[in-house]
């Protein structure tokens, strides 16, 4: 259905505009083209400019004499340069003067194509109207890729979640947690980006990145065995280190990905997939790393997954509420975090009602 | 007068000026016989009479592609001679050819303003 939608858009161009003091050189020209399409006149290149802006994706082509009083073709051209029209809208200058400086002048300045007056109608006719076929079909081409490449971005993220949540699906976690985290990560990104915090001068475009990096955190936790993964009271020592070695597996088997190297998306997924874990102070785990050693992105997946795995029941605890789940992050009790973090967690979840799921 | 006899008068070639415009034939009448009543000369007579050469070529300019859309073979010669002598700064010739250009465009002027039969 989309595609037929950007057809009926190019289809929409349907109008030729026709720009000459002389009224008899216009009506030579439009009526040349009657058949099949609507015109517009227009008697110098100010009032063309008009018509051009109060209905930019209806023109097709544009017919263009070059001298007129108040703005002659040349002015005109300059305009539409000037507005980045002339990449969608074919401009053909009608002139008498066919000197090589005059020709040469119109194509620099983006014309199309050049014809001589006085003009003959059917010739006419077919040189414009296999530019407009062109133009039609360039821009017809243009919409749909930029489709086809969203339909791909979209299915690119659907196979993440679907990867992420088969993982999370055998330590008895629904899609929830996944989709949760992302929310969590991109208000809190968004809050930091919004207080000015150091390094967080993210665009729209990598904080989506990020959050779809955070469904990633815990791919690792296919390497953990299910004994392990699933038992409901506290995991021995030996237990504890086979835990905490997802989240290298959770990177070793995102370097597996070809396009690791190439899209930022992996490269924010291998850093919080390995350092999840992680805390300010340097007691989180595998690196143990601390304060400037940790990105923020890491280390706001870290929060938004502590948070989330407190207020919702696990097999070996049960659902706190969210008040008593922060107490707990700022009383120190799941680790060290940035005082700043917990604030954009509080700041954001405060902005949108509480919760990703209300979402 | 007949349309024929116009048409050999003027020097016009009827069929390629009906297909300048599209075929349509009652188009091109209306502009052909509405030239008497086109402005363009008197400006050129007034900037010629004031010496106003820029807009001596302005009007011999404009006149020219009047004539070319009408089909107007000899007027459209005599204005182009104007406006090329003016271009290339050959003043001096420019009263014959204002001579040469204003019987051309009185002449189309009386014929076009006859009755048709």
């Amino acid at each position: 259905m989309q595609s037929e939608q950007c057809v009926e858009t190019a289809a929409r161009r349907d109008t030729i505009l026709v720009v000459d003091d002389v009224e008899l050189n216009r009506v030579i020209l439009s009526e040349a083209f009657r058949e099949g399409y609507r015109l517009l006149e227009a008697e110098n290149g100010r009032q063309a400019l008009d018509l051009v802006l109060a209905e930019p994706d209806r023109i097709c082509a544009i017919l263009l004499d070059v001298v007129m009083p108040v703005m002659d073709g040349f002015a005109f051209l300059e305009e539409m340069r000037a507005r980045d029209l002339l990449a969608r809208i074919p401009v053909f200058l009608i002139t008498a003067d066919s000197s090589e400086s005059n020709m040469r002048r119109g194509y620099d300045l983006g014309a199309v194509d050049i014809i001589g007056k006085p003009v003959l109608p059917y010739f006419v006719r077919r040189r414009v109207e296999s530019v407009v076929e062109l133009y039609r079909a360039r821009e017809q081409l243009g919409r749909r890729v930029e489709q086809q490449a969203e339909e791909i971005q979209q299915l690119g993220q659907s196979i993440i979640e679907s990867l992420a949540t088969a993982i999370e699906f055998r330590s008895g976690e629904s899609g929830e947690h996944v989709r949760r985290i992302s929310a969590l990560t991109t208000w809190m990104l968004e809050e930091l980006r919004a207080c000015g915090y150091p390094g967080c001068n993210f665009t729209d475009e990598q904080i989506s990145q990020i959050a779809t990096a955070s469904i990633l955190h815990d791919v690792g936790k296919i390497a953990v065995p299910d004994q392990v993964l699933n038992k409901p009271g506290r995991l021995t020592a030996e237990e504890f280190e086979l835990m905490k070695i997802h989240t290298v597996r959770g990177c070793e088997l995102l370097e597996q990905i070809p396009q690791y190297h190439s899209n930022p998306l992996f490269r924010y997924a291998y850093d919080i997939c390995r350092h999840h874990h992680e805390r300010v102070d340097g007691r989180g785990y595998p690196d143990g790393l601390k304060g400037e050693e940790l990105s923020i992105w890491s280390q706001v997946v870290a929060l938004a997954d502590v948070y989330d795995a407190l207020t919702n029941k696990r097999v070996y605890k049960p659902a706190f509420t969210h008040e008593k789940a922060m107490e707990m992050i700022r009383t120190g009790q799941c680790g060290q975090f940035q005082p700043a973090l917990v604030d954009a967690l509080a700041q954001g979840l405060e902005h949108h009602a509480r919760g990703p799921e209300t979402n | 007068m007949e349309i024929q006899q116009i048409c050999s008068l003027l020097e016009i070639d009827w069929q390629a000026c009906v297909s300048r415009f599209s075929g349509n034939e009652g188009l091109y009448r209306r502009f052909l016989f509405r030239f008497p009543q086109d402005e363009t000369w008197e400006q050129l007579a007034r900037a010629w009479e004031q010496q106003d050469i820029p807009g001596v070529e302005r009007g011999a300019h404009t006149l020219k592609g009047i004539a070319a859309n009408l089909g107007l073979a000899r007027l459209q010669a005599d204005s182009a001679a104007v406006v090329d002598a003016v271009r290339a700064g050959r003043t001096e010739e420019l009263p014959a050819l204002m001579e040469q250009l204003t019987a051309s465009c009185r002449l189309a002027r009386e014929i076009l303003s006859q009755p048709v039969d």
